[in-house]
């Protein structure tokens, strides 16, 4: 039984073989091999039972067993080659040999080691020229009316919770944001006029009065000007009257039913 | 800036309410113009076609019998114009109408009623008059016997948006010190 945490009591401890480095990256490019040919030849499910399914399956699998025991193999070799060149590295002569061997390849090392960062660092600065240009390539051969196709707009509309994303927008914040005098300033005040129904408006509002009213000639501002010197007058007798009869600050303004009308508003002098 | 506040009496309509003491009395004036020209124009007539037809000259001024025609003219002219639109010429030219007492339009009884009781306003030097200044409903004797009321009948604030429209507000720039004088703008 383990206990909890990572310690393993040493009756239950076994040994796990462990792979070199390159091993392990020859299995995995032979895994990636497999999953890229398998999704072109679209097999990524189990149970097709077809002849030439079944073949390729036993090819493939002949294929994996084949390669693991060319890694045995090759992994016994290089150890043992390891073994032997470690024992004769210890020989006097052959060290000796062997530091000379590596002084003369020192500077070949140093020169393939900046060639290597060099070529490391301009593929990390181009890369994402030759990304986009391929993505752009992949762009120009997929059809977006068959991806289009593919995607039910109406299932993502339906996930989509609209009120509360209006919950959270800040209206007041977009409208300090915006300028009102420029849109204003943009706006085609004669073409707006052009497509209304001028005659709709003025029939069905009391604009065509204001019209009517305004359009009168010299004859009419003269009456106009009568009119409000005595009206100025009578607010000037009214006043003093008020004065006199304090009384009459609180008196009604006209007859009750003309008062009631929407006509009359305000107060006179 | 600042900007010509408008005055208080024209700044709101004032249809409906009740009309002020000076306004009245020179719509009377007008009126009273208007009946006495036409009647002396009638009368000036009858005397011309008399002296025509018959050879006969006839002095109104020495003839009472003159004034029957005149009372007459005049209670048709007032009381034809009451019961038909509630204006004279006079009130019409200043935006006045006549009313019943609560606001409904005047018909021919009433409005007879008011005509024949006009006079009694003359009454102890005019004080049948008092009323229109200083009667809560600005009434005149005559209008209380008669259950009536003379009311603005036009839009003050109309006629005042006219009146800024042909004569716009001029707006003054505060002057910048004390010795320079306020700037003019449009």
């Amino acid at each position: 039984m383990t206990p909890p945490g990572d310690l393993v009591p040493v009756r239950d401890a076994r040994v796990v073989p462990t792979h070199p480095t390159w091993r392990l990256q020859v299995e995995r490019a032979t895994k990636v091999a497999v999953g890229a040919a398998g999704a072109l030849t679209r097999r990524d499910a189990a149970g097709d039972e077809s002849n030439l399914a079944a073949a390729g399956d036993a090819a493939l699998g002949a294929a994996l067993a084949g390669e693991q025991v060319l890694l045995d193999l090759t992994e016994h070799a290089v150890n043992a080659g390891a073994s032997l060149a470690r024992a004769t590295a210890r020989v006097p002569f052959v060290r000796g040999a062997l530091n000379r061997a590596a002084r003369a390849v020192e500077p070949l090392r140093v020169r393939g080691e900046q060639a290597r960062v060099v070529a490391v660092r301009d593929v990390g600065a181009s890369l994402p020229q030759y990304v986009s240009a391929a993505a752009d390539s992949a762009l120009d051969l997929v059809s977006l009316d068959d991806v289009l196709d593919r995607i039910d707009v109406e299932a993502i509309i339906e996930r989509v919770d609209v009120q509360r994303i209006i919950e959270r927008v800040d209206i007041g914040t977009i409208l300090e944001r915006v300028d009102i005098q420029s849109i204003i300033d943009r706006v085609d005040v004669n073409e707006i006029v052009a497509r209304m129904d001028l005659d709709a408006l003025v029939s069905d509002t009391d604009l065509g009065a204001i019209i009517a009213q305004s359009t009168g000639g010299m004859a009419s501002t003269a009456v106009d000007l009568v009119r409000r010197q005595g009206v100025g007058l009578d607010g000037f007798v009214a006043r003093w009257a008020r004065r006199v009869n304090p009384r009459l600050r609180d008196a009604p303004s006209g007859p009750p039913l003309l008062m009631a009308s929407p006509e009359s508003e305000g107060g006179p002098a | 800036m600042t900007r010509r506040r408008p005055p208080d009496d024209v700044s709101e309509s004032l249809i409906g309410h009740y009309a002020g003491a000076v306004t009245r009395l020179v719509a009377f004036v007008v009126d009273s113009v208007i009946v006495l020209g036409l009647y002396q124009l009638g009368v000036f007539t009858f005397i011309w076609l008399v002296h025509v037809f018959t050879g006969n000259s006839i002095n109104e001024e020495r003839n009472l019998w003159f004034l029957i025609p005149l009372y007459v003219w005049q209670f048709t002219y007032y009381w034809y114009c009451y019961a038909l639109s509630g204006r004279t010429p006079g009130k019409a030219f200043f935006g006045l109408r006549v009313v019943r007492g609560d606001g409904r339009d005047l018909r021919g009884g009433r409005a007879a009623l008011r005509v024949l009781t006009f006079p009694l306003g003359w009454l102890g030097f005019g004080l049948g008059f008092i009323g229109i200044v200083i009667g809560r409903h600005r009434r005149g004797i005559y209008d209380v016997i008669a259950d009536t009321a003379v009311v603005y009948d036009f839009d003050a604030r109309a006629a005042h948006l006219r009146f800024l429209v042909r004569h716009p507000v001029i707006e003054l720039e505060p002057a910048t010190s004390a010795t320079d004088p306020p700037v003019r703008t449009q």
